[in-house]
């Protein structure tokens, strides 16, 4: 699980795009406030005090001066893109993004916001520093979970007022199945066996590297005379075979239930290392290790029977 | 949370303090325990938490039960909030409670400022809203070093303080109690009302000191709504008790005056009998009585009366008086009144001597002055005049807070002593003055003004402006009035603006006498420009200022007057000193709104050019090159770093590689080569203005 699935939307650049507009409402505590102006109101015409008058003034001045305070707050601020790394059905996923304090004051009680998501806590940032927020979000269900907008909140100073930026969106993360099930993983009765590409065969070609290729692949002979790496090709070897993971080998019924098992299946193969293939009605995955395969595997158990309904939004 | 509910907890004593001053010594304990217990940790979790919570709550109901007389007077109420308060702080745990203890704080500090008026009260507030600010930010903000929360609330109250003093001179000031415009309007205010008070009605003895008594007292007596524009204030006297025995101390009416019988035989029965009666009559008002219950037969009509009401008559000497006793009902009664009048044909020896009688071996030297007057003078006009001038030269004072020692020669003493005292005194001397003179007179009770509720017609009297005043007998004439009061203290001109221009300000017996007052006022004049009361206390409030640097009284006496009795009259003082002649509460809420708005304005401008000046120099040049570029056609997408974008200029637009790669060079070097080099930054910025005015 090393690598990261990261689908990056463009947010708010600090330069160059259009300055989201911020908006302003009040909190809960200013609406406490409010009534307590209000008393005070009443108190001071009643009695014709001028002291609760003064009093008075000076808790709206207060607040006036407050609401300025935080509005500068959620200035000079720039957010980075949210990041988020798929997860099993049942867990949180967890979205974290880079914040930076671009201005010369320092920014206090920062807060990410979004409806169904629980935010971490209140971060102040000093000026020129950098912070990651994060937020969690339920993943009761396979598939995909939609994109949700986000919103910096600080209440900083007074707690009266609540400034808001958006802070771009969520972006869509993928929800494999709950790795769940008990049948043991399918002895190969199959007669097809799978090829194992990691099993060295007979040397057949060398190509320039690329990311992702295995480091014992690497030629380094090659780097040392062309200071550019190259990777060695086999041919394999017919070893070892490959598990088949069989939509028809599940036991049981229930779609939701094949798949957990199915999931538990690619994660236990590829635990032991063995390379296997998975076989969906309408999907077929030819066998295969490493991390790259398990992604394939686990989206396609991930979004089986969805993609229809889905596609469009995951585009 | 811990730190921060400690300000919290500061806030509240602070804001408590004036009142654990002036309540029961249980209050403060009850007070000390529970600040105490929110500390006990796990001690205070649990039953026994609760347990000791539910004590010293029972034990502040006791304390109430046992230290008032009424479980809903004022103070008693202000112990229990103080408790329940105390006691919600020792359980306070989260954000909300904390919240909601600050603003009990507020609530805590504005009854104390109700009882205490003076500037040492207003620093004491200063002092509590800082703390509320400071606990404010300590609770939204955990772990905030003090040293940065006292920066910062400071920083806000300094801010906030312009706005506040815009806000306190300009905003539209409406006086008196709110629920006296429920009650101007017929909302039933009355139920809230405190009734035990309600038998004013009944006393027949205006004894010395008995109307500074009356004047401690806030109750309502009478609303009346006007038709039309409502008079001057010092116009309007609303005829009460009328008393014509004085027996060297108290004034007194007669036994059985109240019988109903005897009223009804005295009474004015017809028009014509009232019309007879009363010779002049000017300025007519028409206005709706409503009387509060007091007990007795007073409606305390506007003085004089045209014509009875269904269920009160009009008796002998013009009072309007109800036939039954008003003891719980409120009757409501269409009047018409003259403002201007004389009235009476002749008095029955009787009468006249009823209303020169003396009680013998009292007051020697007022008997003595009034014969010499006598001697001096012929008609009793004259006489009148000479008591006026008389009053207006001898330096009298009006305290109505000052009490003279009862007994005998009172108002000798009085008189030509003491020379400051209450209405009743001045009243009372004028009329024995003029009775030892030989002028028949007679004092009448009742009030006089009342508070003019703002934009509209009502009028409501409270006991605080009872009155008394003298009304002498000229044969021709009748009864004509005299006030006393209007000599040597002048009630304040009053705007003409809601009044009909035909009414002159005073009646018509005053405005004869006025010029030889007016002219020897003017050193009188002075202590009613600030507020006796208020000089008494502002050495309460600075007591070293007497005597370390007189200036400073002067300066405390000026604040007192411009911060706690600020009135409409000063708001409207203010604006004629900006130039604004005619003014009103529009006027005043249009400066306050534009003023306020500028000033957070300022603020608002001063928050941008420090942010703008804060922000990433670098990127922005940068941005600017990256803006440019795109204009002539090569944007760079987002993802295409900067060494990328270059190679694609260069290839797309050879003729701007040389510019562009030192501008790019330099944007790599300091966004990634080595630390922070302001000379390269500058150097960089150099370069892509160059560059922008290049393309």
């Amino acid at each position: 699980m090393a690598s990261i699935l990261s689908l990056s939307i463009p947010l708010k650049r600090p330069f160059g795009g259009r300055i989201k507009k911020m908006r302003m409402r009040l909190a809960p505590a200013g609406w406490g406030f409010l009534g307590l102006i209000g008393c005070g109101f009443l108190l001071s015409i009643n009695f014709s005090n001028n002291l609760i008058f003064a009093m008075t003034f000076l808790l709206i001045a207060i607040a006036l001066a407050g609401w300025y305070f935080t509005r500068v707050n959620l200035g000079g601020l720039a957010p980075a893109d949210w990041r988020a790394e798929p997860v099993f059905a049942g867990q949180q996923a967890v979205f974290r993004l880079q914040v930076e304090n671009r201005a010369a004051q320092a920014r206090h009680g920062l807060r990410m916001h979004a409806s169904g998501a629980q935010g971490g806590g209140e971060v102040s940032l000093a000026p020129g520093e950098r912070a990651e927020m994060a937020l969690r979000r339920p993943a009761p269900r396979r598939g995909r979970l939609p994109r949700l907008a986000v919103a910096m909140h600080s209440v900083f100073p007074l707690g009266l007022f609540e400034a808001r930026l958006g802070a771009g969106e969520l972006p869509v993360c993928l929800v494999y199945p709950a790795p769940l099930g008990a049948q043991p993983l399918p002895d190969q009765q199959s007669n097809r066996n799978a090829h194992q590409w990691r099993e060295s065969g007979s040397y057949t070609d060398m190509r320039r590297y690329a990311p992702g290729d295995p480091l014992s692949r690497i030629s380094w002979k090659a780097l040392a005379r062309f200071d550019e790496l190259y990777t060695k090709e086999f041919d394999g070897a017919q070893g070892q075979a490959a598990l088949w993971l069989r939509w028809s080998d599940v036991r049981g019924s229930a779609v939701e239930d094949k798949l957990s098992q199915l999931c538990r299946w690619v994660l236990d193969a590829h635990r032991l290392g063995r390379e296997y293939g998975l076989e969906l009605p309408g999907t077929v995955i030819a066998p295969a290790g490493e991390e790259p395969h398990l992604r394939r595997c686990l989206e396609a158990l991930a979004l089986y029977g969805l993609e229809e309904t889905t596609g469009e939004q995951a585009a | 949370m811990n730190r921060s509910s400690s300000w919290v907890l500061l806030t509240l004593i602070l804001a408590a303090l004036p009142s654990f001053i002036r309540l029961p010594w249980w209050v403060a304990a009850v007070a000390v325990v529970g600040g105490a217990w929110h500390y006990a940790g796990k001690y205070r979790r649990g039953w026994y938490g609760r347990g000791l919570n539910l004590m010293l709550l029972a034990g502040a109901i006791g304390g109430v039960w046992y230290s008032f007389e009424s479980w809903f007077s004022g103070e008693a109420v202000l112990s229990f909030f103080i408790t329940v308060v105390f006691l919600k702080w020792s359980e306070a745990r989260t954000r909300r409670d904390f919240l909601l203890l600050i603003f009990a704080a507020v609530i805590l500090a504005a009854v104390g400022a109700l009882y205490f008026e003076s500037l040492l009260n207003l620093a004491h507030m200063l002092v509590v809203i800082f703390a509320l600010t400071l606990s404010l930010i300590a609770i939204h903000m955990e772990g905030a070093r003090p040293v940065f929360l006292l920066r910062r609330a400071g920083l806000l109250v300094v801010l906030g303080l312009p706005l506040m003093l815009l806000l306190f001179l300009t905003f539209p000031r409406i006086p008196g109690p709110l629920w006296d415009i429920g009650l101007a309007f017929g909302l039933p205010v009355k139920a809230l009302m405190d009734r035990g008070a309600g038998d004013h009605g009944n006393s027949t003895v205006l004894e010395p000191g008995g109307i500074q008594r009356a004047q401690q007292n806030n109750d309502n007596v009478l609303v009346a709504e006007f038709e039309g524009a409502v008079p001057f204030k010092s116009r309007m006297y609303w005829r009460g008790p009328v008393f014509w025995d004085y027996d060297g101390e108290n004034w007194s009416l007669p036994d059985g005056w109240d019988d109903r019988n005897r009223l009804m035989k005295t009474a004015i029965r017809s028009k014509a009998q009232l019309d007879r009666l009363i010779h002049t009559k000017e300025t007519p008002v028409r206005y709706t009585l409503r009387v509060m219950p007091n007990g007795g037969r007073w409606l305390y009509g506007l003085d004089a009366p045209a014509a009875a009401a269904p269920e009160s008559f009009i008796s002998e000497d013009l009072q309007l008086l109800s036939i039954r006793r008003i003891d719980d009902q409120e009757p409501k009664l269409q009047m018409l009144a003259y403002l201007d009048y004389s009235a009476g044909n002749e008095l029955t020896p009787e009468q006249r001597s009823r209303a020169l009688a003396w009680p013998e071996g009292s007051n020697a030297r007022l008997r003595a002055l009034g014969r010499q007057l006598a001697a001096e003078h012929h008609s009793a006009g004259e006489i009148i005049h000479a008591v006026y001038t008389r009053l207006a030269s001898s330096g009298f004072r009006f305290d109505p807070t000052h009490v003279i020692e009862p007994g005998a020669d009172l108002l000798d003493r009085f008189f030509f002593d003491e020379k400051r005292g209450g209405v009743e005194y001045l009243a009372g001397a004028a009329a024995m003055l003029m009775r030892a003179a030989g002028v028949p007179s007679r004092l009448v009770n009742g009030y006089r003004g009342g508070t003019i509720i703002a934009l509209t017609n009502f009028v409501i009297v409270k006991r605080t402006d009872t009155h008394a005043w003298v009304e002498a007998w000229q044969d021709g004439k009748g009864w004509g009035r005299v006030e006393p009061l209007d000599i040597i203290a002048p009630p304040p001109e009053e705007k003409s603006a809601a009044v009909k221009p035909k009414e002159t300000p005073q009646s018509a017996t005053v405005v004869e006498m006025k010029p030889a007052g007016q002219s020897e006022q003017q050193p009188t004049e002075q202590p009613r420009q600030d507020k006796p009361a208020a000089k008494a206390k502002t050495p309460a409030a600075r007591p070293d200022a007497g005597w370390s640097l007189p200036d400073w009284a002067l300066v405390f006496t000026r604040m007192q007057k411009w911060v706690i009795n600020y009135n409409p009259d000063r708001q409207m003082e203010l604006l004629k000193g900006v130039g604004l002649q005619q003014s009103n509460w529009v006027d005043l809420l249009i400066g306050g709104v534009s003023g306020v708005a500028g000033l957070l304005t300022v603020y608002g401008l001063v928050a941008w050019v420090r942010g703008r000046r804060a922000v990433d120099r670098v990127g922005r040049s940068w941005a600017q090159f990256c803006r440019r570029m795109a204009r002539e056609g090569i944007a760079r997408s987002d993802q295409e770093c900067p060494r990328d974008y270059l190679a694609r200029i260069c290839r797309e637009r050879p003729d701007l590689t040389s510019a562009a790669e030192d501008v790019v060079g330099r944007y790599i070097d300091i966004r990634y080569g080595g630390g922070p080099d302001p000379e390269a930054v500058r150097l960089f910025r150099r370069q892509i203005q160059r560059f922008l005015s290049m393309t």
